[in-house]
């Protein structure tokens, strides 16, 4: 039987804690991928999204040379960008959480010895990292033949997108996190993630936050929804040098308080464990 | 720790659950919703035991007796009302994540394995759970999947394995952190008779050879038989029998039934004891040995006429707990409680 790469840490007890949350991420990534054609289907559904939208944008644009500030190739591009985030993440993490907790496996999950939100951001943002693989691959591929050759400006781009994509993953997960521990109190609770979805598309997915009236701006901002998609497709399509502190500033403080009250709310839920499928 | 040292210490353990109670009228549902009204739920009442280390406990109950809510609670998972539970010297609720490193489940009905992948993956990912040192742990996948059988199926995806197989693994992965305490939940429910039997051996081996402690709750008394060696009875929340299975069986053999069949069709009128179920050439007695002896009753069948075939059995150990559960009633458990 041989080792894995992360055993490599033979040796070195202190690192054996962060080990069990590599694995967990590696094997759902393992899990996930276990049917292609399931993935197959996410990536063509995806590739299906980036045509139909990109052609509703060219006609949006018929004799306009700029919407908002953006014009037809940059307003393609963060869609792209935008979907790839949304499309990776997916909405497994509630569909899978939400039935854990009314199942009462959860519990199961419970009595081990690690943390139950990080083993599941761990799971997840890996999942989602492992299939955003290919949805960049197709959308770049679509984008590239239909609005020329793209690629970051920068090394500076580069790090800055990448790591806007993976903080935009994360908040993803803590919307979905905190969603679905309301099963702790309500039996059916997929209302909350249509109403998280639609939310999620509008503010800064389909739409970048300038198409929004000015005074609406500062209050979206005051909401996750303005930091989920629109930091990574804006800096993908318009970079500054002088936003990327506060895109990214943002990103972080959203993930920080979110993380905050996901601790609070599953330790809160968690105790219910036993109405819930006890 | 000694072996004399007590695995489980459960004093005056109770868990009430407090139940939102549907209203009745619009009106009240309306005011239902700003002021809800509760109803308590006693799922355990007042129960005490303690199991030693390296023993084999049964934890039997029918339905909603309160098992599954004790096991959540030594495991954690609950925080009781009132009393006081040790496992292996832990506080389950204070200490929940070092008492975890220590004990095992193995849930007959919730899998622990990856469903879409080799089982090797879920044994994988469970040793670095519990922080086996690699080296070490692949050591003990060897050996765990050595005694098991189950070398030849480590890369096989646990959805194509047998039922048999799978729990084998289930049982591999409880044991993979070598924990000192292992809850079982029906862990043969829907096995053949087969591979019931193997598991029951590997459980009472790893028992007897590692002195892990088992603490198994199931509905199938031949579990209960071939794996522990006391058992305790908890019906509607209250402890009501505390036993060594030895002196159950003694129990179960006060009542034996006796089987007669005859070579031609006989008179049974002149019996010592009236038979519970009679046929022309046939019939069954049921002999309550403190009341009448054996050779007397089977005397009297054999003076009725040629007997062609006679059996005497135990009454088996399923009946004469299912007798209990039915005779016990909610009144009598908590006059037991009281007590």
């Amino acid at each position: 039987m041989r080792g894995l790469p992360i055993d490599a840490i033979a040796g070195h007890r202190w690192l054996l804690p962060m080990r069990k949350y590599v694995l967990a991420g590696s094997t759902a990534v393992r899990n996930r991928w276990a049917y292609r054609a399931d993935v197959a289907g996410l990536v063509f559904t995806y590739a299906l999204f980036v045509f139909v939208f990109s052609n509703l944008w060219a006609v949006a644009y018929a004799g306009k040379a700029r919407l908002a500030g953006y014009d037809l190739r940059q307003l393609t591009w963060y869609f792209i960008v935008s979907e790839l985030v949304l499309f990776s993440m997916g909405q497994g993490t509630f569909t899978a959480l939400s039935a854990d907790i009314k199942t009462g496996q959860v519990a199961y999950t419970l009595g081990r010895p690690w943390s139950f939100p990080f083993k599941s951001l761990a799971e997840n943002v890996s999942c989602a990292l492992s299939l955003m693989g290919p949805f960049a691959l197709v959308g770049w591929l679509m984008g590239s033949t239909r609005l020329g050759f793209w690629r970051p400006s920068s090394a500076l781009h580069a790090l800055a997108l990448t790591l806007s994509m993976l903080l935009a993953l994360v908040l993803l997960f803590l919307c979905q996190f905190l969603l679905s521990m309301t099963a702790f109190w309500w039996e059916e609770n997929t209302a909350f993630l249509w109403i998280h979805q639609k939310l999620a598309l509008v503010s800064g997915t389909f739409l970048p936050l300038e198409f929004f009236p000015a005074e609406w701006r500062p209050w979206i901002e005051r909401t996750p929804y303005g930091w989920l998609c629109y930091p990574p497709a804006r800096l993908a399509v318009a970079f500054e040098t002088g936003q990327v502190r506060r895109l990214l500033a943002g990103q972080l403080a959203w993930v920080l308080g979110l993380a905050v009250l996901a601790s609070l709310v599953f330790a809160a839920g968690s105790r219910r464990t036993a109405v819930q499928g006890g | 720790m000694s072996v004399t040292m007590s695995a489980i210490v459960v004093r005056n353990l109770s868990k009430t659950f407090r139940v939102a109670q549907q209203a009745e009228g619009l009106s009240d549902r309306l005011r239902s919703l700003v002021r809800p009204h509760y109803r308590s739920v006693s799922a355990v009442r007042d129960v005490s035991f303690a199991v030693e280390a390296g023993e084999s406990l049964a934890f039997l109950g029918p339905n909603g007796a309160g098992k599954s809510t004790t096991i959540k609670i030594l495991t954690g998972l609950l925080t009781p009302s009132s009393g006081v539970a040790q496992v292996l010297g832990f506080d389950p609720q204070k200490d929940r994540k070092r008492l975890s490193f220590v004990i095992g489940t193995a849930f007959g009905q919730k899998s622990q394995l990856w469903y879409h992948l080799p089982a090797i993956d879920s044994l994988r990912l469970l040793g670095a759970v519990y922080e086996v040192e690699p080296r070490e742990h692949r050591r003990r996948i060897g050996e765990l999947t050595e005694r098991f059988g189950l070398g030849d199926l480590l890369d096989v995806p646990v959805r194509k394995l047998s039922l048999g197989q799978r729990i084998r693994f289930e049982l591999a992965a409880s044991l993979l952190h070598h924990p000192r305490l292992l809850f079982l939940d029906e862990p043969t429910i829907g096995l053949d008779v087969v591979v019931k039997r193997q598991i029951r051996a590997l459980l009472e081996e790893w028992n007897r050879d590692h002195q892990v402690t088992l603490f198994l709750t199931s509905h199938d008394l031949g579990d209960v038989e071939k794996i522990s060696r006391r058992a305790l009875l908890i019906h509607h929340g209250t402890l009501i029998l505390d036993q060594s299975i030895g002196a159950l069986k003694r129990l179960a053999g006060l009542k034996k039934t006796v089987r007669v069949k005859y070579a031609a069709p006989v008179d049974l009128s002149g019996l010592v004891l009236p038979p519970a179920k009679v046929g022309a050439d046939w019939a069954t007695i049921e002999v309550d040995v403190r009341r009448h002896r054996i050779p007397e009753i089977v005397s009297s069948l054999a003076a009725a006429g040629e007997v062609a075939d006679i059996t005497i059995e135990d009454e088996p150990l399923e009946d004469l707990i299912a007798d209990i559960y039915r005779t016990t009633t909610l009144e009598e458990t908590h006059a037991r409680a009281a007590h």
